[in-house]
């Protein structure tokens, strides 16, 4: 037997076992925040009814008038706390869908501003961009350690893989995207490794992987490192989609097997982004006419 | 978009309706499925398109009871049948670690009772029913629908290390399941 013949028997599996894992969804747990919440309003709730029952036997003795008003009182509070009851459960419900909901935020207040940005550099109107660019971790705090690639494999540094994640989050449930309704390319660059050790942004190698993968569909273009030096520096990069980099090892022919790669935010010196359109034109590098068709 | 029922009535009725409203539920499920596992979109494409033509020539006399399950196994048959497992060009480089990983529950061949992939689907099912519903899903969804660890971490909102865990876990289970009934292929 091998994992091939495995594989395959699974094909007899249960219809059932296969609708059950296509329709499962697991129970939600209600944090114990909440759990915490709701007994101590359920508790509070218990004690006015106790007291409602104990006014009612006389405990307050003769007087109708004051008996009602004390049973009124009572009732408003018994029915405003059921509402805050109530509020509060929707409340914890509703933080949690917020939490979810904010990576879309982050990405949408990307959005016009990213859009913006790269509309000014080519002159277009940010209406007619397809797409807007990431070129930013959203924490400057993120961690940029990774490990090292073997050869034909690939990693992200961490801030450039959360984007990427919520992206494909996002595409996924096109109900949080809030209808950006384009796109979203990140502005990254790659280092190379060959047997563990790293290959020279300036070599010709390098090169020719930049110009082997622009063969293959990925767009690329140089860029002017801004710094305070007055040495002329640049940056080799590419925009890619999100499935580019989620899946980069995984498509036809893409990830060299000579190779490994760690994509990652390039930075100006002081730490800000690279721009899109603050293109290089240098001899024998890619440059803003070189960009193919991504797929 | 219609019901099972309804789709699986126009099956009935050899009504041509009955394709499109298939592919327009699940098409892209079943192009998921097939997109995982074969790395040419036109082999995918024609599994789907032979996955419709498979359910058009089989309802009736079948009328399943779980209607996208049976689409997905004919999609996957006819995948596995058009996979070329020496020929990398037509497989998808996620497969071979899913086959490696299986290969990790095969017992050692010691009294084994050979048996068919028939059989040994037989014993799965004993096997998975034994499990906790969510260990069964992760494992399926990892070696049935051929999903990477982390698209089961965001479709079930957890972490892929417990991904990476609960599939270990199981797989060890499953070698000692294996081993235990002596079956082998």
């Amino acid at each position: 037997m091998t994992g091939k013949d495995l594989f395959a028997s699974l094909n007899f599996v249960d219809d059932a076992l296969i609708e059950e894992a296509e329709n499962y969804t697991p129970a939600r747990i209600l944090p114990m925040r909440t759990v915490h919440r709701v007994g101590a309003l359920a508790a509070c709730f218990c004690l006015l009814v106790c007291l409602a029952v104990l006014i009612r036997s006389g405990m307050f003795g003769a007087g109708s008038a004051a008996p009602e008003s004390m049973m009124d009182t009572v009732a408003k509070d018994i029915q405003m706390e059921s509402s805050n009851a109530a509020a509060a459960v929707t409340e914890e419900a509703a933080a949690e869908e917020a939490e979810a909901e904010t990576a879309v935020e982050s990405v949408e207040e990307a959005a016009p501003a990213e859009g913006a940005e790269s509309a000014q550099g080519s002159g277009q109107p940010a209406e007619d961009a397809s797409y807007y660019i990431i070129n930013k971790a959203k924490s400057a705090d993120d961690k940029t350690e990774v490990t090292q690639p073997e050869n034909g494999e690939w990693v992200c540094e961490f801030g450039l893989r959360k984007q990427v994640m919520d992206v494909l989050r996002i595409q996924i449930t096109p109900s949080m995207a809030g209808g950006t309704g384009k796109e979203a390319r990140f502005l990254a660059t790659f280092r190379l490794t060959k047997d563990g050790e790293h290959v020279d942004p300036d070599s010709a190698e390098y090169l020719a992987e930049v110009q082997r993968l622009t063969d293959l569909g990925y767009e690329f273009r140089t860029l002017y490192v801004e710094g305070e030096t007055k040495d002329i520096k640049v940056c080799i990069c590419g925009l890619f989609t999100a499935e580019q980099l989620d899946e980069f090892d995984a498509r036809e022919f893409d990830a060299s097997e000579e190779y490994g790669y760690i994509f990652y935010f390039p930075k100006n010196e002081d730490g800000t982004p690279l721009d899109w359109d603050n293109k290089a034109e240098l001899p024998g590098l890619p440059t803003a006419d070189d960009t193919a068709q991504t797929e | 978009m219609l019901q099972d029922e309804q789709i699986l009535d126009l099956y009935w009725a050899r009504d041509d309706a009955a394709i499109s409203e298939t592919s327009e539920k699940y098409g892209m499920q079943l192009m998921r499925l097939a997109d995982r596992m074969l790395r040419a979109k036109e082999d995918a494409e024609e599994c789907v398109n032979d996955t419709y033509l498979g359910a058009w020539n089989s309802i009736p006399p079948t009328r399943p009871v779980y209607f996208f399950a049976y689409l997905a196994k004919l999609c996957r048959s006819l995948i596995c049948n058009k996979l070329d497992w020496m020929n990398a060009e037509k497989r998808r480089a996620e497969l071979l670690p899913l086959t490696d990983e299986l290969a990790q529950c095969i017992p050692d061949p010691v009294s084994e009772r050979v048996c068919d992939a028939r059989e040994l689907g037989e014993a799965l099912n004993v096997f998975l029913r034994s499990l906790p519903q969510e260990s069964r899903v992760i494992f399926l969804r990892r070696y049935w629908y051929s999903e990477s660890v982390k698209e089961i971490a965001g479709r079930y909102g957890m972490s892929e290390s417990k991904v990476k865990t609960t599939l270990f876990r199981v797989r060890q289970k499953l070698r000692t399941y294996l081993e235990k009934e002596e079956i082998a292929i």
